[in-house]
């Protein structure tokens, strides 16, 4: 086991020298397909350490409990140093935890130990209901990592500020450039409830949503339940919160996230396996 | 103001507690039992009766989160009391249960009605819940740990690993709920499903902690020490996320979850 802490420091070394030499992770660079691409190679490399465990030593160890207790350990000192330091990116390399590269390469090989343990129980799947359970958690676990990860950069998040009686078809990113969605969106009306003491009860946007086939789709889109149309989810995000009542702007968020039904199907993984866990218990195989 | 009501259901429920707990100790099983869930079932009352009288569920503020902590504590020592019998656990369980109770009445919070558009939502009963109810279990095995450390620090016995096991296993698998639900939650209400919030950082690193210990036990099943610290850590972490993270001054600048 201590072997495992030492390579998770050499990781973080590594990480550091990256991190001096190239700068801070440019996620952006993993769009589509950049991601596909190393999806495949991650898959071949945990294949190839899966099938030739018996013939490399280290092969076999980074699928056992000596790599997986480190690689834990060395993700949760990471985690606690990025939840000890406000996340803001203008406070240096520990302000912006998910671009600095000793974090990221800590989670990679976390991944790939929970892949390769994965590959492991999957072999022994009809074994025990904790095999059962050990698949689901480790398998939805992968997914979740592996496909939130490489599916960031094909995220798509627009706001697109609505003037009651007006239509919209584009959005803007984050870094404040226009973009065309697709859609036109036109708001109705902008509702607004409040509390007796002023606090807001409820915000939403009556519109007419027309999509690409140039139908018209009416909708009433509140927090907690957005309105999907041509792969964009339309999210309730904001209003002038200085007008309050009388805000006839409404921003809403647009969100097209192709990567999302993988991340769910792990999370259900996740969820199932949890369930198991919690009617089995965990390593009653070892009595 | 239904809180005005708050002490005297405390009382009665720390009395029979405190009943319940002594009964234990003399190994009068079933009464302490039935005292000790008479209690909890007046607590119980009181958080139905608040749920009534708010037209909303008590979940939106500290206080009331620990309500339903220090109900799943009791929850989580009639369980290990009933299933392993360690006459000590539901004493530990009142002391843990009545702290909260004591903070609450110290630091009363305002309960209005209002409940702000985005926790109207489905999943905040349950997200609320699922995390209570794994707290209160992983508070039991806290104790288990607090207790090897303390009294067991050479002769530990097989039934209180398997017990503290068992203890984190359900803890965690409801650990697990609680994360994923607010991860579905948040894609409802936000379309983000993890957005690295200093609330969502702190629940990853305490579910890493409780990960950390399964897999240390796999790893080292003789080392109970360094497991039983590992739980100790993890309480800590768990403790700084429930409520510790609004004293945080890393997460007071940029928590949508400090409340």
């Amino acid at each position: 086991m201590a072997g495992g802490f030492i390579f998770g420091g050499l990781l973080s070394v590594a990480g550091l020298l990256l991190q001096v030499v190239c700068g801070p992770v440019n996620w952006d660079v993993l769009a589509w397909p950049v991601n596909i691409i190393l999806l495949l190679v991650f898959i071949a490399l945990l294949l190839a350490f899966h099938f030739l465990k018996k013939k490399v030593g280290f092969f076999a160890w980074m699928a056992s409990s000596s790599a997986a207790v480190p690689s834990i350990a060395w993700a949760l000192f990471l985690t606690i140093v990025m939840g000890l330091t406000a996340q803001i990116p203008s406070r240096g390399w520990l302000g912006s935890m998910i671009t600095f590269w000793p974090f990221v390469l800590v989670y990679i090989w976390l991944t790939f130990v929970v892949g390769l343990v994965a590959l492991n129980h999957l072999g022994r799947l009809t074994r025990s209901w904790n095999e059962v359970a050990a698949v689901l958690n480790h398998l939805g676990l992968f997914v979740v990592l592996v496909c939130a990860t490489l599916g960031s950069a094909d995220k798509q998040t627009l706001d697109m500020t609505l003037t009651e009686g007006g239509s919209e078809t584009a959005g803007v990113r984050e870094d404040g450039k226009s973009v065309e969605t697709g859609l036109s969106v036109h708001l109705n009306d902008f509702i607004m409830e409040t509390y007796p003491n002023g606090m807001p009860k409820r915000f939403a946007s009556d519109v007419v949503v027309r999509d690409k086939s140039g139908a018209d789709i009416p909708g009433v889109i509140d927090v907690n339940k957005p309105m999907k149309v041509d792969g964009w989810k339309m999210y309730q995000y904001d209003y002038d919160s200085e007008a309050g009542v009388e805000s006839r702007i409404s921003v809403l968020q647009l969100v097209k996230d192709p990567w999302l039904p993988f991340v769910f199907a792990g999370i259900f993984m996740m969820l199932a396996g949890a369930f198991v866990m919690m009617i089995v218990g965990f390593k009653k195989e070892e009595k | 103001m239904i809180w005005e009501y708050f002490i005297w259901f405390a009382a009665v429920s720390a009395l029979l507690w405190i009943t319940g707990s002594a009964l234990a100790w003399r190994d009068r099983r079933s009464p302490a039992l039935v005292s000790y869930i008479a209690g909890t079932l007046v607590f119980f009352s009181f958080m139905i009766a608040m749920w009534v009288a708010l037209e909303r569920p008590p979940m939106r503020t500290m206080g009331e989160t620990r309500l339903w902590y220090s109900f799943f504590m009791a929850v989580a020592g009639i369980i290990v009391y009933s299933r392993w019998k360690y006459k000590w656990i539901l004493s530990f369980s009142t002391i843990m249960a009545l702290v909260y109770i004591t903070v609450n009445l110290l630091k009363p919070q305002i309960h209005t009605k209002s409940l702000m558009p985005a926790l109207q939502s489905p999943w905040f009963a349950p997200h609320v819940i699922v995390y209570m109810f794994s707290y209160g279990m992983l508070g039991a095995a806290t104790i288990m740990a607090l207790y090897v450390l303390i009294f067991k620090k050479d002769d530990v016995t097989a039934r209180e690993t398997s017990t503290t096991d068992n203890l984190v296993a359900t803890g965690l698998a409801f650990l697990t709920f609680g994360m994923l639900f607010g991860a579905l939650w948040a894609q409802e209400a936000w379309g983000t499903y993890w957005a690295w919030d200093p609330k969502e950082t702190w629940a990853a690193i305490t579910w890493l902690t409780y990960l950390l210990y399964v897999h240390y036990r796999i790893s080292r099943p003789k080392d109970h020490q360094t497991a039983m610290w590992i739980l100790i850590l993890a309480f800590i972490c768990l403790q700084i996320c429930w409520w510790g993270i609004n004293y945080l001054p890393s997460a007071h600048a940029t928590s949508v979850h400090v409340y």
